[in-house]
């Protein structure tokens, strides 16, 4: 057990260590610092791996934790500490495979930019605040991490601020995800207070043993849930997704597609016990996840920049994971996380490669690019399979079995909802396919300097590739061995069996979706033009993401700014008005050497004395009794 | 009567002195202020490892955690500012020994407040503490802006003390006597008298006034923007303590049976010192006003803390404190250099500093961050001390609103880095250039070092606190 510690937390540590030794020493030395940064997540991947080994050794449920004392809060201790559960290691899995795959390939993607080693320190720092969510074996350790992938993503997205756009969305990313860990902060707050502590084994036991009042657990459950709408990117805080394409591409692949966005989910997984303890909270999470499913996915249909299609996909998905979690499927939730996380970056980086190609992010703009880049448009062309849920590709087996959990949960209006989402996430991923890859080059110039990406690039595309095709068989209903009996919440692991009517449907809707996106794009019977012209005000609303960003700002403008005006209204024309009179008078009187003390002063100390007299006389009239209302207990 | 526990207080009344024989001898400011510097980081060390405890003057003085702690604030204070102040003011030779005398005995004021026992005493110590700072910033005497700061300041003090004096004045009126000890064995005995509402109302504004609460507030962003930074900084961090400290010894601990008066009105104040900090803080176009705004709001979150149960509120403040002291003193050390070599406190101004100066931008990234409260820097432990002590005493919705308004500090300290790391090209011909002194960028490291320490291993800290507010309740 000894070495569990030391393996455990390695995993993270590594990371770190890599982040320290490119700052302080390498961060002149280029490639040397790739090999570092890459070493040391190659190190971290092969002890997830052997863990994993471990607990599939170990048989059902093993669960292995230690903490270490961080600090006393009066009476209640807060530790830090691990936690290795079937959960940590698939979690680690994914987190230690795709920053492993991205960073090689960043090696080629990056290449010749000033900041390579910085940016490969940053994405060592990610790693390591990624992974310490994963291991944390309690809710304040889990949100100090929360908080440092967020700062990440600040940082990341961020990484080219010369750029206005990229330092306009990296401050959007940081504050509508601070607005969801608010709800979060306070959430913990309230659960430690009722509970005395911060361990998730000790909170669960509590609410097993029913100490927690069922209305309060609601709230507390829907407050922790908010952090998750913030980094998931569910409606209504979905809007910092898109922008954040802005950063590099091979970050949008790590962090804004395949980890740190799934960190939400995550979170409702490690935390199942109290969501589920809760059935209005979950009842919520089901229609807010079923909602952000079908919303983003319409607004795909219609975006041009090939990053943010695949930007509204991201959503599309994980709010397709938070309606598996909604409704019980924590295991088939936590499945498509994985699965997900590999085709979704494999479609990024594929992006990553195109746009490396032909230096623009839009699709009008390029055709025909299968013939330069075969190598990448046969990757991405897997990973579209595999999103739209074609047999026998890893996305098939994981949303169906989502499919199936939620028929058998009777919600028959997330159902259709759901598979709605399967039709169009099918149309939208080989509308953007053919556009991209097949035709005829629509920018001769473009598609003339086009070439395929050099092997660091590709020989990611085709491992994840391979993932993309054999991950889903880990989880085929029925098999002894599967996903299903290795993770699973409560007892028992669910039980899975095979729904033929299910898988039919579900792949007739795929087929169907893909169908009508080859006709439209590459067989020409129907033109996209007159869809677009017959769907009039529907396109334009799909097209301007149903104007949330402009609602936004409307309501920034107009509330926010309008009280900030107007409390800076006062400060400049009271508080500045009187600084300036002064300045102006001790000129006019300063030849005589007389400062003049104006009114300035005077008002100010009309305030405090206000204020005095103000407070007094509400003590006066009020009882004091009455004032403890606004006290605690 | 044990007069060695004046020993701190005696070294730091003969570095003043000696202070003074510099400046008549004609030292110049760089001799100066190097002396002020070192001897008070001689003096922290010192009192850092000599920690004495004990009661003279029939209780009058007390040295005890508390006061150590303090002390080792105020202390970190002054050496943190004397390494601001030697390399960016714009003195004579032959005002630097003003400067450094005024700072050294406002920090002595300080450090008998720490540990005063007694109304007359702690009122005095205040005074000295305070009066020192009127003089400091004014200490630019051919400038407007520092000169309307110090009558500003002097004026509105004077009514705020005087105000204070009135409620400790009613206090003696009913207890009949100041020996804290004493009044807290009276309201023990004797009960809750009604006209302690309005003592406890004038003392709490009194002192409001030092911690820039609203409304005492008003005097904050003009005496911040006219004032010296360097003094600045030390106004915004060592004065607050100050009257934290202050705050500790007359509310938590002495009026701790009026609670049920202070607490409300400190909650509801605490929210608007919070949000109305905040608010104004976003509109700002002067980094010195900004940064007083902030300050103000951060008054507000410090006050959150103090209304939670009594010994972890105690712990919170006082652990928040020093956070709060390296953090702001780094960000008004990159204000000060940057002032020192452009001339200029305009945010649009800084645009560009990542460029020039990509170290210098970091440090106030870290600053502003830790300020807005992210892990892993020791803005975050501190806060969630504060929101933890209030919540401890049930205050759940100060709780929502503190975590609401430090979102909201986010945006405003957000808006800065944006322009540190983004210009208009256009516009902007040339990128500002500014020289660090090394002796800034020795106060600078320590500073961020501190944030970073004390953010990851917040235990270390918390742990002293946490002993210093038990044994202040321990009867």
């Amino acid at each position: 057990m000894e070495q569990l510690n030391v393996l455990g937390l390695a995993i993270p540590a590594l990371p770190l260590l890599a982040f320290l030794l490119i700052t302080a020493i390498t961060a002149k030395k280029k490639m040397l610092s790739a090999v570092l940064s890459i070493s040391c997540i190659f190190a971290s991947f092969l002890i997830s791996v052997y863990l994993l080994i471990l607990q599939l050794k170990a048989g059902h449920g093993a669960s292995y934790e230690f903490s270490f004392p961080w600090l006393f809060l009066g009476d209640v201790k807060m530790s830090l500490g691990i936690l290795i559960n079937p959960l940590t290691t698939v979690m680690l899995i994914v987190v230690t495979t795709v920053s492993m795959l991205v960073q090689i390939y960043s090696i080629g993607y990056m290449k010749g930019d000033y900041a390579f080693s910085r940016f490969f320190s940053y994405i060592s720092l990610f790693s390591f605040s990624m992974l310490g969510i994963v291991v944390a074996n309690n809710l304040i350790q889990m949100y100090i991490f929360w908080e440092l992938v967020g700062l990440c993503s600040y940082l990341l997205i961020g990484f080219w601020w010369f750029k206005p756009e990229a330092a306009e969305a990296s401050k959007k990313a940081f504050i509508v995800t601070r607005f969801g860990d608010f709800g979060f902060l306070v959430g913990i707050l309230i659960l430690s207070y009722i509970t005395g502590t911060f361990n998730f084994a000790e909170i669960q036991a509590q609410i097993n043993a029913g100490l927690i009042s069922p209305g309060l657990l609601t709230v507390i459950a829907l407050l922790l849930f908010s952090g998750a709408v913030g980094k998931s990117a569910q409606f209504p805080l979905h809007v910092w997704l898109p922008d954040a394409m802005e950063g590099p591409t091979p970050v949008s692949a790590l962090i804004h597609a395949a980890t740190m966005v799934a960190a939400g989910v995550f979170m409702v997984a490690r935390l199942f016990g109290i969501f589920s303890a809760s059935p209005h909270a979950m009842l919520v999470i089901a229609y807010l996840g079923g909602f952000t499913a079908i919303f983003a996915a319409t607004i795909a249909l219609t975006q041009n920049d090939i990053k943010r299609v695949l930007a509204f996909s991201t959503l599309s998905q994980l709010g397709y994971m938070m309606l598996a979690m909604g409704i019980g499927g924590y295991t088939s939730g936590m499945f498509h996380l994985t699965t997900h996380a590999f085709f979704k970056a494999l479609l990024f980086l594929g992006a990553g490669s195109v746009i490396h190609a032909v230096h623009t992010n839009d699709i009008q703009l390029m055709g025909g690019l299968h013939k330069k880049m075969p190598i990448t448009s046969i990757t991405f062309l897997i990973a579209s399979l595999s999103i739209a849920g074609i047999f026998p590709l890893s996305g098939f087996w994981s949303k169906d079995e989502i499919l199936v959990n939620i028929m058998e949960s009777g919600h028959m209006g997330l159902y259709y909802v759901a598979a709605a989402t399967a039709f169009l996430t099918a149309f939208y991923m080989f509308r953007l396919y053919l556009m991209t890859f097949t035709g005829k080059p629509r920018d001769a110039h473009a598609y003339e300097h086009a070439h395929e990406s050099p092997l660091t690039m590709t020989v990611p595309l085709m491992i994840l590739a391979v993932l993309s095709i054999v991950t889903g068989f880990a989880g085929i209903p029925g098999k002894e061995q599967s996903f299903y009996n290795f993770l699973f919440f409560g007892a028992h692991p669910h039980e899975t069996h095979f729904n033929m009517g299910v898988a039919l449907s579900s792949s007739a809707i795929a087929v169907s979706g893909i169908a009508l996106a080859l006709l439209m794009y590459a067989f020409g019977l129907i033109k996209p033009e007159a869809v677009k012209n017959a769907s009039g005000p529907l396109y334009k609303l799909s097209y301007n993401k149903y104007y949330i960003d402009e609602i936004y700002m409307f309501f920034i403008k107009n509330g926010f700014f309008v009280i900030a005006s107007a409390v800076k209204w006062f400060d400049r024309h009271v508080v500045d008005g009187a600084v300036n009179l002064v300045a102006f008078l001790c000129r006019w009187a300063g030849s005589k050497l007389r400062l003049t003390v104006n009114g300035g002063v005077q008002s100010y100390a009309l305030i405090i004395f206000g204020g005095l007299v103000f407070i007094a006389a509400v003590f006066a009239v009020w009882n004091p009794d009455a004032l403890k209302l606004l006290g605690g207990r | 009567m044990n007069i060695a526990l004046l020993t701190h207080e005696f070294a730091l009344a003969g570095i003043a002195l000696l202070i003074f024989i510099l400046d008549l001898s004609g030292a110049g400011k760089k001799v100066t202020g190097r002396v002020f510097t070192f001897s008070m980081l001689a003096l922290l060390v010192y009192v850092a490892l000599s920690r004495k405890d004990g009661v003279i003057l029939n209780g009058a003085y007390t040295a005890d955690g508390i006061s150590w702690f303090a002390k080792l604030i105020f202390l970190s204070g002054a050496f943190l500012t004397g390494m601001l102040s030697t390399d960016t003011l714009k003195l004579s030779d032959k005002r630097a020994g003003a400067y450094y005398f005024l700072l050294a005995s406002s920090v002595l004021g300080m450090m008998f407040l720490a540990s005063s026992k007694e109304l007359i005493t702690l009122y005095v110590s205040l005074e000295l503490a305070t009066i020192s700072l009127y003089a400091l910033a004014a200490i630019y005497r051919e400038e407007v802006l520092s000169l309307e700061a110090g009558i500003k300041y002097l004026i509105l003090g004077a009514v705020s003390s005087g105000i204070l004096l009135y409620g400790l004045s009613l206090v003696y009126g009913v207890t009949g006597t100041t020996y804290l000890e004493k009044i807290l064995f009276y309201t023990s005995a004797n009960g809750f008298q009604p006209v302690f509402v309005l003592a406890v109302i004038m003392v709490i504004l009194g002192i409001g006034f030092k911690l820039s609460m609203v409304p005492m507030h008003v005097w904050t962003p003009d005496v911040y923007q006219g004032s010296p930074t360097p003094v600045t900084a030390f106004i915004s961090v060592a004065s607050k303590a100050a009257g934290f400290i202050f705050a500790v010894r007359l509310l938590s601990y002495t009026l701790i049976k009026a609670g049920f008066v202070w607490e409300p009105i400190l909650a509801v104040l605490a929210f608007l010192t919070m949000t109305i900090g905040n608010l104004i803080a976003i509109p700002q176009k002067n980094m010195k006003r900004l940064l007083a705004y902030s300050t103000i709001s951060q008054a507000g979150f410090l006050l959150v803390g103090f209304i939670g149960a009594p010994v972890i509120g105690v712990s919170s403040v006082m652990f928040y404190l020093m956070a709060y002291t390296v953090t702001n003193i780094a960000a008004f050390g990159v204000v000060a250099v940057f002032e020192k070599s452009t001339g200029s406190n305009e945010i649009d101004d800084y645009a560009g500093l990542a460029q020039t100066q990509p170290v210098l931008a970091l440090t106030l990234m870290v600053a502003l961050l830790s300020l807005a409260g992210i892990p892993p820097l020791v803005g975050f432990a501190g806060k969630f001390y504060l929101f933890y002590a209030a919540m401890e005493k049930g205050y759940l919705w100060l709780v929502i609103a503190g975590a609401l308004n430090s979102t909201i500090s986010l945006y405003y300290y957000l808006l800065i880095l944006k322009r540190l790391y983004i210009w208009d090209k256009s516009k902007t011909s040339t990128l500002p250039k500014v020289h660090v002194p090394a002796m800034v960028t020795a106060a600078l490291i320590i500073c961020c070092v501190a944030m970073l320490a004390m953010g990851i291993l917040p235990g270390f800290v918390i742990d002293i606190t946490n002993a210093a507010a038990e044994g202040m309740f321990r009867p």
